[in-house]
């Protein structure tokens, strides 16, 4: 590893821990869009907001080591553009957020968990 | 003959204390570019927010930026409007703006290119993928600072970087809608071919005759009647997607979306035609030039940088193949004989 790549890899270690808050902060953003979608029906806010969470994660997540969660937020961010309150169908549209979502919290628990030596 | 730009086989040298400024609605992902920047080199490096965070430093700044790295998509002002309002100030006109997006369809990269960016970066970054283009742009940015040291400003306005340009080189055409730079185009051509998208096709132009106007006008009129001779090519293309750039040796490169009823042939007839119409105002009889079309070259899936460039130059070989067989086709049937 030469100079530029340690001194990368140490500033990218610098802003896991703020990374790993705004994950947080994003599946929380995720399951009230979800639950608004579930209990009050299609609204264009709550679609608007999984687009921008899934815009997000697309662009930074694998900077960090997500590269799952960053291939499957992109996949997320294409399929929400121009779905609306009209056209969203829970089962196509909206099972990838459920999924992302899952996603956040499992990364996010794995993140918490005690690291072993 | 090829044409070749002067930044294009620039020495390997690294620039320091370039300031740059970077424009990112995600802070994350400003600090993210900013730690990879700072990685590659001795950066002032400014991050704001948002377009009008980013007007307002532009405007408060006294010693302009060298760089700037722009997200496309963020609330408000998006990047695209904000590049064109960067290239919409004089003294930013050259000054390198790096688009960076997580989006990698065509309309995108189109737009950002057609606004001035000169290079194209996606999310999530690839560090070395970053640091070649930051390295690009340390070229532009001292090639520019070499042109503009001494700057001194003939009858016609034009700067000491205008009047040092040979006839071989690439010149930036500003002012035209889908005109780009030609290392613009080929980093346009370059990233299409990173996002694996197809379909793409290339058409020379020659305009026959260029280089006695190079030799008998000073630089600003020549100027004046290349960015004619690149509108009335523009309008004859009747496809406001295309995208043109002037590569130098009287050569002019067009992208398309398809090949489909491009002719090369036709396209130049009616760019000659208008040109001879709209007549030059300086002591240059335009007649006296004929554009000549190449046969649109279709590009499919391009993997490498080499693929573009092997597809440029065949699409440059079949122009300077045409003229030669077509030879004598301007205004007044006289030869002329292409240096």
């Amino acid at each position: 590893m030469d100079n530029s790549q340690r001194q990368l890899s140490a500033a990218i270690d610098r802003l896991r821990p703020r990374y790993v808050s705004t994950m947080t902060e994003y599946s929380e953003r995720l399951t009230a869009a979800l639950d608004e979608q579930a209990h009050v029906g299609p609204n264009d806010t709550a679609l608007e907001e999984i687009r921008f969470v899934a815009h997000r994660l697309a662009g930074t997540a694998e900077s960090f080591g997500w590269g799952e969660i960053g291939a499957h937020a992109s996949h997320v961010d294409t399929l929400m553009e121009g779905c609306d309150a009209e056209t969203c169908d829970s089962h196509r549209h909206l099972t990838p957020v459920r999924r992302l979502r899952d996603m956040l919290l499992k990364a996010i628990r794995v993140e918490a968990a005690p690291r072993r030596a | 003959m090829k044409p070749y730009h002067r930044y294009d086989s620039a020495p390997d040298w690294r620039a320091t204390g370039l300031s740059m400024l970077v424009v990112d609605d995600d802070e994350i992902a400003c600090e993210l570019l900013k730690a990879g920047l700072d990685a590659f080199g001795t950066y002032n490096i400014e991050t704001v927010n948002s377009a009008e965070e980013a007007m307002n430093a532009i405007a408060q700044r006294e010693h302009p930026y060298d760089c700037f790295f722009l997200d496309i998509e963020m609330p408000g002002t998006n990047g695209i409007a904000l590049c064109s309002w960067i290239k919409s100030h004089d003294q930013y006109r050259e000054t390198p703006a790096i688009m960076v997006t997580a989006r990698s369809e065509r309309s995108f990269i189109r737009n950002a290119f057609a606004a001035g960016a000169i290079d194209y970066v996606t999310k999530p970054f690839d560090m070395n993928e970053l640091q070649s283009r930051m390295r690009m742009a340390e070229r532009l940015i001292i090639a520019k600072r070499d042109a503009a040291s001494g700057d001194m400003l003939d009858g016609t306005g034009q700067s000491a970087a205008a009047l040092r340009m040979d006839f071989d080189e690439a010149i930036a055409i500003e002012g035209i809608p889908g005109v780009i730079d030609f290392v613009a185009m080929k980093n346009y051509l370059k990233q299409l071919s990173r996002s694996r998208l197809f379909s793409t096709a290339l058409v020379a132009f020659r305009l026959d005759g260029l280089n006695h106007a190079y030799g008998r006008l000073p630089q600003g009129q020549f100027l004046s009647l290349l960015a004619l001779a690149t509108r009335k090519l523009k309008g004859a293309m009747r496809h406001p997607d295309a995208l043109i750039a002037y590569a130098g040796n009287g050569c002019f490169i067009a992208e398309l979306e398809s090949a489909t009823g491009l002719d090369g042939t036709d396209i130049a007839r009616d760019a000659s035609l208008a040109l001879w119409k709209a007549g030059f105002t300086g002591s240059f009889d335009c007649s006296t030039v004929a554009f000549h079309g190449g046969t649109p070259q279709r590009i499919g899936v391009l993997f490498s940088h080499g693929a573009v460039d092997r597809s440029l130059d065949i699409a440059f070989a079949s122009v300077h193949h045409r003229t030669e067989s077509m030879r004598p086709a301007n205004a007044n049937a006289r030869s002329w004989s292409i240096a």
